[in-house]
């Protein structure tokens, strides 16, 4: 459990690191932690602990109603393992939410810093929050930007601040609680994320980043994420998270909404590596106005089930989206992961281009839907995928689906799958490489659709996650 | 020579996508003439073929086409193909599903109106697919549907050579070909000249496909217009010298 | 009928298809030589075509009921040998066309399924292909039009168990009017098929204001040494294509008959039927 100092500092430049190193746990001897299970009574503590406007607490009760009715989709990786009456949805240290490192309690400090976030914070973002179990530990955004009416907060205190009225009205806006069971269960238990304002014409150069930490053992993270760019403001938005493994099942559902206004941009990129116990049902979702545009980046790596399909509505004319993501899917995964668009304005334009990669037993699913409706004139849509298999116990599917009701549209679609050519491993080998490392260049060669969109700090985290779940791939 | 009057194009404006190319573009052809068009890349040499041929997205503000005598200024594609006028496109399209023979055949029908018996058009097709060393079996394939890029020109001059257009321009139908498939493809234009005595006009930036060809005149394209006309002779000496002399200022 | 080997998002009501349809009785066929059947009544009828080891057989139905109607071929391709089915739409009807077909195929087997649609009426396909032996192959060539309300509704699925096997489906259509595709296509690698290929292609011509697209091609994997692969052009007629037609003398309208005809250009070289041919045309040409 113990990490040595100097590894942890170079953290993202070492080449050597193991899942050690994600893998840390903290006792939750000081945490407040509601009984597991999910009920009326639970909802209520929660809504009670948060101090929620009556609106809110509605909402929950709402979504409490609707996730009893809704039933688990029936396709997909089965979520048999999954059971809500043994995870505990809300779980908080006994600590407030600070703006300064110093006041964060050194057990919590010390599991960011092992994770590298203040030292990113120092380096490279513009603001930072990090969140720990049910709540934010820490929040603060650089003084400049927030001066420039930039506001980056947790969701809790943004609903009891100047913005409360827009939250009211966007909250769960996007994504309603009957989307689907687990929409209704984050809108019954959610607690924490982040609310980022940028007002009108502001371009945030460098990025913001939430971290999420979910260190109990068989709780559930439920973080709400609402992210409002405004006509013609820029943001880059990070969101990582991971857990240590434990042998029960731990869950994750959050929520995270996006609206990208008049010749806005957003670009929301994703680092997730939850542990191999994790069940990560997460939904995303934005909506662009007129010349707006978002770019997803995602990278999944870890997980026991993931099921993630974030959905861009093309609303106003000339909106773009690109979505960029990649999927490792290793022993006893199964990442079921994609992007969902659906061009409703005129020359819309929309871009998919994944890469999935299954090894050791693993199961990857490359699923999509694209609808383009018959408003959407002279749209114009484009979904790649490409999949590699290590070997014949892993599986990878791919399963795109298309919908097109404009006549006008212009539609192409690829998918490959296939293996690492023998060819291209003896050329590297003749070179002087272990066949290992030969591989696993390759690999991270295949991946380079995410890791050239990615900040070079994370490109390089993300070439050590390829390489570590390459290890022992020979054999 | 000086045979009857087939082209003639006076004070041409023609604009792309509100962009001004074509700034007053000025020349005649006769029958049998072989003229060749120079200029640097972006001048507009291909705006005057797409233009000519009725390229809907290359708009003529002003000025007039008349091909044989008719003002086709406003004339649809089809209607200027089917009066006499063939453009060798610089990047052929491939029609899927479609065989180069049938193609032909049916371009064939559309301009006479007529059926065309089967047993000489296979005779026809397969001389001058013989003239341009073309495999028979080509006739068979879809329309440029995978064809290289020397076959793909090849399937140009091949209908050409079938549909005998009185006015025929080709655009930089030499442009990426090794040295036997220009020397082939002008074999197929000499056979064209020979059996129709076409007006052609030769888009170029290169001698070869222009050494075994008598050129009448040779004018030079720049920004739009054609700044000088000359004789064969011009040809060795934009080679020799360049654009330079030409561009304003 | 029509159901998808793995489910998706149900929103998008892609994953079996619902279709009324009162089967009435089967005609029951057992061949084993080839066959050309004029499929000229509304009846059931259910082929069961077996190929001899080594042995080649075709069989070729043209609909020309007036109704509906129900067929269903199970065919076993023995070791060696060849199974080429053709269904060829021609029926000017008022129903629908159901048309289910089981195929498998021995080591060195191939099967060749050939389906043009250029008729109105509604249609039903689903095509169910075990790619059991080794070295066997299943080729799928499709070419419709769709125009008026009309519905096509295909699904096909090629599983490769065999080493070495091959799959190609190719399905290329036309949308006009209101007419609503659906097409479903999976290819399926379970493990052990080392050294197979599979291959979709989709090309669809869009030339209605109401038509409805809709595709899910989709590949299954659990073994590592194969390449499948997928791709899918839809969109409008291309300007450039119809230019260039008209430069060499073809009128607008005739250069999209051209392109619509094109679609169908290969498979009805491919049948070498003269009746079929004469027949597609004339379907075609109702249109444009």
């Amino acid at each position: 459990m113990t990490i040595m100092k100097d590894k942890n500092e170079n953290k993202t430049y070492v080449e050597d690191i193991d899942r050690s190193m994600y893998d840390f746990r903290n006792e939750d001897a000081d945490a407040f932690r509601l009984e597991d299970g999910l009920t009326e009574e639970i909802v209520l503590k929660i809504s009670e602990e948060k101090n929620d406007p009556e609106w809110m607490r509605q909402l929950r009760l709402k979504s409490l109603e609707l996730y009893n009715k809704i039933e688990v989709p029936d396709w997909g990786p089965a979520l048999d393992g999954l059971d809500i009456d043994h995870i505990a949805t809300y779980v908080r240290k006994n600590t407030k939410m600070a703006d300064n490192w110093d006041e964060v309690p050194e057990e919590i400090k010390d599991t960011f810093e092992k994770l590298g976030i203040p030292q990113a914070e120092r380096k490279s973002l513009a603001g930072v929050g990090a969140q720990y179990d049910s709540e934010l530990v820490y929040h603060n955004v650089r003084e400049d930007v927030a001066k420039r009416g930039v506001v980056y907060t947790d969701i809790e205190s943004a609903l009891r601040g100047e913005y409360a009225d827009l939250i009211k009205e966007k909250f769960m806006h996007l994504i309603p609680p009957n989307d689907h069971k687990f929409a209704a269960l984050h809108g019954a238990v959610w607690s924490g994320g982040s609310f980022v304002y940028v007002p009108k014409g502001v371009k945030v150069d460098i990025p913001l980043q939430s971290y999420f930490r979910l260190n109990a053992k068989g709780a559930g993270q439920f973080e709400h994420t609402l992210i409002i760019v405004e006509e013609d403001a820029d943001l880059h938005f990070i969101e990582g998270c991971s857990a240590p493994k434990y042998n029960v099942a731990n869950l994750h559902a959050g929520c995270v909404e996006l609206y990208v206004g008049r010749n806005a941009r957003l670009r929301y990129s994703t680092i997730e590596n939850w542990s191999k116990n994790m069940y990560n049902l997460n939904s995303k979702r934005a909506i662009i106005e007129e010349g707006g545009r978002i770019e997803w980046v995602s990278g999944s790596f870890g997980s026991h089930i993931s099921c993630l399909y974030p959905m861009s509505i093309l609303k106003g004319d000339r909106s773009t989206m690109e979505f960029t993501g990649i999927s490792f899917a290793n022993d006893d995964q199964n990442l079921d992961t994609g992007a969902k668009v659906v061009h409703i304005g005129e020359d819309t334009s929309s871009y998919i281009n994944t890469k999935s990669i299954s090894k050791g037993g693993g199961v990857c699913t490359f699923r999509s839907s694209l609808s383009i409706e018959k408003s959407a004139k002279r749209s114009k849509a484009a979904v790649s995928c490409e999949s590699l298999m290590l070997d014949s116990e892993s599986r990878s599917d791919t399963i795109p689906a298309m919908d097109i009701r404009c006549a006008d549209a212009d539609v192409g679609h690829e998918a490959q799958i296939g293996r690492i050519s023998d060819d291209a491993v003896l050329y590297l080998m003749s070179r002087g490489m272990s066949e290992e490392d030969a591989r696993a260049l390759i690999v991270s060669g295949f991946a380079d659709n995410v890791s050239k969109e990615l900040p070079l700090e994370y490109a390089i985290e993300m070439n050590n996650l390829i390489r570590l779940e390459m290890k022992g791939s020979i054999g | 020579m000086n045979g009857d009057k087939i082209v003639e194009i006076k004070d041409l404006h023609v604009s792309v996508e509100d962009k001004e190319i074509l700034d007053g573009v000025n020349f005649e052809m006769h029958r049998g003439e072989i003229h060749v068009l120079m200029g640097p890349n972006g001048t507009g040499k291909s705006t005057l073929g797409n233009a000519l041929i009725g390229n809907p997205r290359f708009k003529v503000d002003s000025g007039s086409i008349k091909l044989k005598g008719e003002d086709i200024t406003d004339a649809p594609v089809n209607e200027r193909a089917k009066l006499g006028m063939f453009l060798s496109f610089q990047n052929p399209i491939e029609v899927p599903g479609v065989t180069l023979s049938a193609f032909i055949r049916t371009a064939l029908e559309a301009k006479t109106g007529e059926r065309i018996k089967l047993w000489d058009f296979k005779k026809k097709l397969k001389a001058c697919m013989e003239i341009l060393q073309m495999d028979e079996s080509y006739a068979d394939r879809d329309l440029n549907v995978g064809f290289s890029g020397g076959e793909k020109k090849k399937s140009e001059i091949l209908q050409l050579l079938m549909l005998e257009p009185d006015f025929a321009i080709l655009d930089e139908t030499d442009s990426g070909l090794d040295v036997d498939a220009v020397h082939t493809v002008s074999e197929g234009i000499r056979e064209y000249q020979k059996r129709c005595g076409g007006a052609l006009l030769i888009i170029t930036h290169s001698t070869k496909i222009l050494e075994s060809l008598k050129v009448d005149k040779t004018h030079v394209m720049v920004e739009g217009r054609i700044v000088r006309t000359g004789d064969a002779s011009l040809v060795d000496e934009i080679n020799e010298k360049g654009f330079d002399d030409y561009h304003e200022g | 009928m029509n159901r998808m080997p793995v489910r998706t998002f149900n929103r998008l009501k892609m994953n079996e298809s619902r279709l009324e349809y009162a089967q009435g009785d089967v005609r029951e066929l057992n061949i084993e030589e080839s066959l050309r059947l004029d499929y000229n009544r509304d009846e059931d009828i259910r082929i069961n075509v077996k190929v001899r080891d080594g042995e080649e057989l075709s069989l070729i139905v043209n609909f020309t009921f007036k109704g509906s109607a129900g067929l269903e071929i199970n065919g076993k391709v023995g070791r060696g040998s060849a199974l080429t089915v053709i269904e060829a739409d021609n029926a000017a009807r008022t129903g629908k066309l159901i048309s289910r077909v089981h195929v498998s195929v021995s080591d060195e087997g191939d099967f060749k399924h050939i389906q043009l649609y250029p008729a109105r009426g509604d249609v039903y396909t689903d095509c169910i292909v075990d790619l059991e032996g080794k070295g066997s192959s299943f080729d799928a060539g499709m070419a419709y039009l769709g125009r008026g309300g009309q519905i096509l509704d295909i699904n096909h699925v090629a599983t490769h168990y065999g080493k070495k096997s091959r799959s190609h489906i190719h399905a290329d259509g036309v949308l006009m009017d209101r007419a609503s595709k659906l097409f479903k296509g999976t290819i399926d690698f379970k493990t052990g098929c080392a050294g197979s290929k599979g291959q979709e292609q989709e090309k669809v011509l869009l030339l209605g204001d109401e038509i409805i697209n809709r595709s899910i091609p989709v590949i299954l994997c659990t073994e590592e040494d194969v390449e499948g692969s997928h791709g899918a052009a839809i969109g409008s007629m291309d300007e450039e294509m119809l230019l260039y037609l008209q430069s060499r003398g073809l009128s607008e309208d005739d250069a999209r008959r051209m392109v619509i005809k094109g679609m169908f250009g290969r498979l009805l070289d491919e049948i070498n039927d003269e009746e079929i041919s004469e027949m597609t045309v004339k379907q075609l040409a109702e249109v444009v």
